[in-house]
């Protein structure tokens, strides 16, 4: 999931760095003073969800968390991810540096998407939830691909694809099971004003 | 009569240059053991290296399952991390018609020298769980920070 230095050409990872930057700054701005501790304690869920991989079809597969940070932080779930993913490149060499800003774009994305998932009216919570914390999976992975296609590397989209669509169904269960859980015990965790 | 036996001695000799010169092309395969990898170099008997000559590591155990497949480099070497102890076998096929295998007997010695625990710090690094606490000491530090500044700016002078 995390894109390696020197993958994408130098322009594009510039100019992601430059869209991440600006968006993170833009959407940590709209971090309510109440936002910040629950901010932080996802951010530091992200920073350390990487860390927590198996073994799945001859590769290594981790969580992510982007679709719960996106229910829980709304919007703010982008700088969130841009913080995690910085110091997930700098103290575990998850991703590259200058490659910050297009794993970002991607995950946060990703975040954005099941924030908009989990708002939309009419679904029940459970399916509202499965679908975030699968989108929050899916939609990086597909940006991914995408990107891979376009400058031509690796042959193994279609693999990828493949494994991230079992990450994105664990992440889904795990969002539905956080959110159950959630709703029991503090249901004001889940309402995001972002 | 003479004539036909100088012949049969010439041709004989023909014969025997041209075997010697195909044994001296026939391909060898060198093994050499750096915990945790083993090297293999595979050369034309030893001289000249089969150079990105198609090789594949078959792990222990039956069926035998490909552990590993690729090419030699420029100079005939690949390597493998054998990740169990058992009889390993490598084939080298040059695809040109020299294929050569070898068996590898791995010991349990061997495959505990060169492991690597999960968590072990990288050379001159911390450790992994060292690292995973730094992270969530400065994203809680950095909350900390912004909380106590937004608060003081709510607050007023």
């Amino acid at each position: 999931m995390h894109i390696a230095d020197g993958i994408l050409p130098v322009p594009v990872a510039a100019a992601a760095n430059v869209a991440a930057l600006g968006a993170a700054s833009l959407l940590g701005r709209r971090i309510g003073t109440a936002e910040i501790p629950k901010t932080g304690l996802l951010a530091s869920a992200l920073f350390l969800a990487s860390l927590l991989h198996f073994p799945f079809a001859g590769t290594s597969i981790h969580l992510g968390l982007f679709g719960l940070a996106g229910v829980l932080l709304g919007r703010t779930a982008f700088p969130a991810v841009f913080i995690a993913l910085v110091l997930q490149a700098l103290l575990f060499q998850h991703g590259g540096l200058f490659a910050i800003g297009l794993n970002t774009v991607n995950m946060g994305l990703g975040a954005l998407v099941a924030a908009l998932i989990w708002r939309t009216p009419g679904l029940p919570e459970a399916a509202r939830a499965f679908a975030a914390g699968f989108a929050g999976i899916l939609v990086p992975a597909v940006l991914m691909s995408f990107e891979f296609m376009l400058v031509g590397y690796g042959q193994r989209v279609l693999f990828l694809a493949g494994v991230y669509s079992a990450v994105a169904i664990l992440e889904g269960a795990l969002t539905v099971s956080a959110v159950v859980f959630l709703r029991k015990t503090e249901p004001s965790l889940l309402e995001t004003r972002t | 009569m003479k004539d036909l036996l100088v012949r049969y001695t010439l041709l004989a000799a023909a014969l025997a240059v041209s075997a010697g010169s195909l044994a001296a092309h026939g391909l060898e395969i060198e093994v050499r053991r750096h915990a945790p990898a083993v090297i293999l170099k595979a050369s034309y008997s030893g001289a000249e290296p089969a150079a990105f000559a198609a090789v594949k590591i078959y792990a222990p155990g039956a069926p035998p399952a490909v552990f590993q497949s690729g090419n030699a480099d420029a100079a005939g070497r690949f390597a493998f991390v054998p990740d169990s102890e058992g009889e390993w076998r490598a084939v080298v096929d040059d695809e040109l018609g020299h294929r050569e295998e070898r068996r590898i007997a791995v010991g349990r010695e061997f495959i505990e020298a060169g492991a690597v625990h999960a968590g072990e710090p990288a050379p001159g690094g911390l450790p992994l769980w060292l690292r995973a606490a730094v992270g969530v000491a400065v994203i809680f530090g950095a909350a900390g920070f912004f909380y106590g500044l937004k608060a003081r700016r709510r607050a007023g002078p």
